[in-house]
């Protein structure tokens, strides 16, 4: 956490975005393989994952040991339980390419399991566009959604997800300056990687190389919060999204996300992440914070400081005449005091408490103060401090259409960068707001919320 | 729907207090002591204008929607004025189709206020009045002072 920054042994922080700030979210894993009747296990899995060096080393280079093998079941790796990666050319035909110990560097790994060698568990945080409230009644108050404030919990839970298992891997150098790099796949509990007969492939001087089904992407801003524009935009990948291979070498995008011929590859650029770097795992996407980055963001105290006097302000609805109350989590308080919840007029930014006035045909309500009509949306603070841009955090505008609020900088900056979302549509769609990975209005993806 | 019935009643409550605890220059409102939606008003002659120097009551009464549509507001005192008729209705957009709940008793009494510096012929409640007042103005304006020193004595 936070407070143990100073310790040498910090390589940095991935922040899972679509949290808004809580630590731990419930995690139903369905039983893998085993039909509909085997039990499914919940559990909270955590949202911020700090990565320190570890204990010993336990990072795999490429060896410069690799054979074909006709069943890579019974291969001598798969014997001697080496760390390989198997890349199938044919039912007959699988090239072993095995991995080595490597004492310099420790490695992580990320996916969707919660078996052992997955050090960070994520799961599928869709983008949610409709607000709670507004979404048909039958969609609240799912029995057994317990929310513990994790912001996306109102996904149907019965969708397949797209994350693999065993998604991706980071290894750091064990050094005085860590340098994170990160690599398509993770090595699954027999540590292996396999590479199926589909997956893009390609021979390179130093051996096979390939890409996972739904490939891993990188996006990386010149510095936190800073984006790229004109010339230097067009002389540079800067915030561009690029794939990563299972060797880690950078490619431009594919023609779809699961496309089965890959992009071009790009010589000059490297799979090291920085501060703000940004880790696609189709389904999840995950933010990269140096200790310095850290160090120069608010703390979750100074937000919850910002929040407390925003309240002690005691915004009032012009209309119930009633104190507003700014909440942490969404659903949390809106649903034990709903005539406390500031609503946002995403129109004009003004901003009220929930009241029968003005309801428009088209499901847009006219606000009271400027006669404008707009949808109106929960107002709710954005607690995750690794996610603020700039020093004066205090919350001047908002997410449209989703609400959360922050300082104009931080909005300003998660509504330039473009997400790739789904598998199947894999262009960038457009903006996300990072609390809760809601897709921002393409016209105005951010309101300038204005107090009674 | 929600914070419909007890949310809106504590409105008129907090909208009472406000009203004795600050007034406004100028205006008086005092709630019935019998219906707390029944507002005895008396709104001061604003200065430079043909009102000035009187004291015109005024009945506020809050329908059971408010805020949700506009007090009903009504001259007790007989006022010779283009935009307010013999029996004291006013034409007051704000109190018509321009209601807001944002406004308040105290916004609306404001208004008022203003309209007597203002008048405009050019949206008349009464036609004779503001007829008169568009042929000749002077002598309107020295009818409405007849008035107010006649009508509305403080």
């Amino acid at each position: 956490m936070e407070n143990n920054r100073t310790e040498d042994d910090f390589y940095g922080q991935l922040i899972v975005l679509g949290y808004n700030g809580s630590e731990t979210v419930p995690y139903q894993q369905n039983g893998q393989g085993g039909g509909p009747s085997s039990a499914s296990s919940s559990q909270m899995i955590s949202t911020r994952h700090t990565l320190r060096r570890k204990a010993s080393p336990n990072g795999v280079i490429p060896s410069t040991k690799h054979y074909v093998v006709a069943d890579p079941a019974s291969s001598a790796s798969m014997r001697d339980r080496r760390h390989f990666v198997s890349f199938v050319k044919s039912r007959t035909e699988t090239l072993i390419q095995e991995y080595q110990a490597d004492n310099f560097t420790d490695m992580f790994q990320i996916g969707r399991s919660t078996d052992k060698p997955i050090d960070v568990t994520v799961k599928d945080t869709r983008c949610t566009d409709a607000d709670g409230e507004e979404m048909p009644a039958d969609h609240r108050n799912v029995p057994g959604s317990k929310n513990c404030g994790g912001e996306t919990s109102l996904i149907p839970p019965h969708r397949d997800s797209t994350i693999s298992r065993f998604a991706c891997r980071v290894l750091v150098n064990r050094t005085s300056y860590p340098v994170p790099r990160v690599f398509a796949a993770g090595f699954d509990n027999h540590r292996n990687i396999c590479l199926g007969e589909k997956a893009p492939k390609w021979l390179t001087e130093s051996g096979m190389d390939g890409l996972t089904t739904n490939g891993v992407l990188l996006w990386h801003p010149p510095s936190w919060g800073r984006l790229v524009h004109g010339s230097e935009a067009q002389n540079s990948t800067w915030c561009q999204w690029l794939e990563v291979s299972v060797r880690g070498a950078i490619l431009t995008l594919r023609s779809s996300r699961s496309a089965k011929t890959r992009g071009h590859l790009l010589a000059s650029e490297c799979n090291v992440v920085r501060d703000g770097s940004l880790i696609d795992l189709c389904g999840v996407t995950l933010l990269f914070r140096t200790k310095e980055g850290l160090d120069n963001s608010p703390t979750t105290k100074e937000l919850d400081e910002r929040l407390a006097s925003m309240n002690a302000d005691r915004p009032q609805c012009p209309v119930g005449m009633n104190t507003l109350v700014i909440p942490r989590q969404r659903n949390a308080v809106a649903v034990k005091s709903a005539t406390d919840q500031p609503y946002i007029y995403m129109t004009c930014g003004h901003v009220q408490g929930r009241h029968g006035w003005g309801e428009q045909p088209n499901k847009l309500k006219k606000c009271p103060i400027c006669f404008k009509d707009g949808s109106i949306v929960r107002m709710c603070m954005g607690m995750e401090p690794a996610f603020y841009v700039g020093k004066d955090v205090t919350p001047t505008h908002a997410f449209n259409p989703c609400g959360h609020i922050a300082n104009f900088e931080t909005l300003d900056y998660w509504s330039k960068i473009p997400f790739p979302h789904e598998a199947s549509a894999f262009k960038p769609v457009g903006a996300a707001c990072p609390f809760c990975i809601t897709l921002l209005d393409a016209k105005s993806p951010i309101v300038r919320i204005i107090f009674p | 729907m929600d914070g419909a019935g007890a949310g809106l009643s504590k409105r008129i409550i907090k909208e009472t207090q406000r009203l004795l605890q600050e007034p406004v220059v100028g205006i008086d409102a005092i709630p019935d002591e019998h219906n707390a939606r029944y507002f005895h008003v008396a709104v001061a002659g604003p200065e430079g204008s043909p009102f000035e120097g009187g004291v015109f009551k005024l009945e506020l009464f809050l329908p059971e929607e408010y805020p949700m549509s506009a007090p009903k507001v009504r001259f007790m005192t007989k006022i010779y004025h283009p935009n307010i008729d013999r029996l004291g209705r006013i034409c007051l957009d704000i109190l018509k189709d321009k209601w807001s709940p944002a406004l308040q008793i105290r916004t609306v009494l404001l208004s008022i206020q203003a309209l007597l510096s203002a008048p405009n012929p050019d949206d008349p409640l009464d036609n004779q009045v503001a007829e008169q007042w568009k042929v000749n103005e002077a002598l309107a304006v020295s009818t409405a002072r007849e008035w107010t020193k006649q009508y509305a004595k403080q």
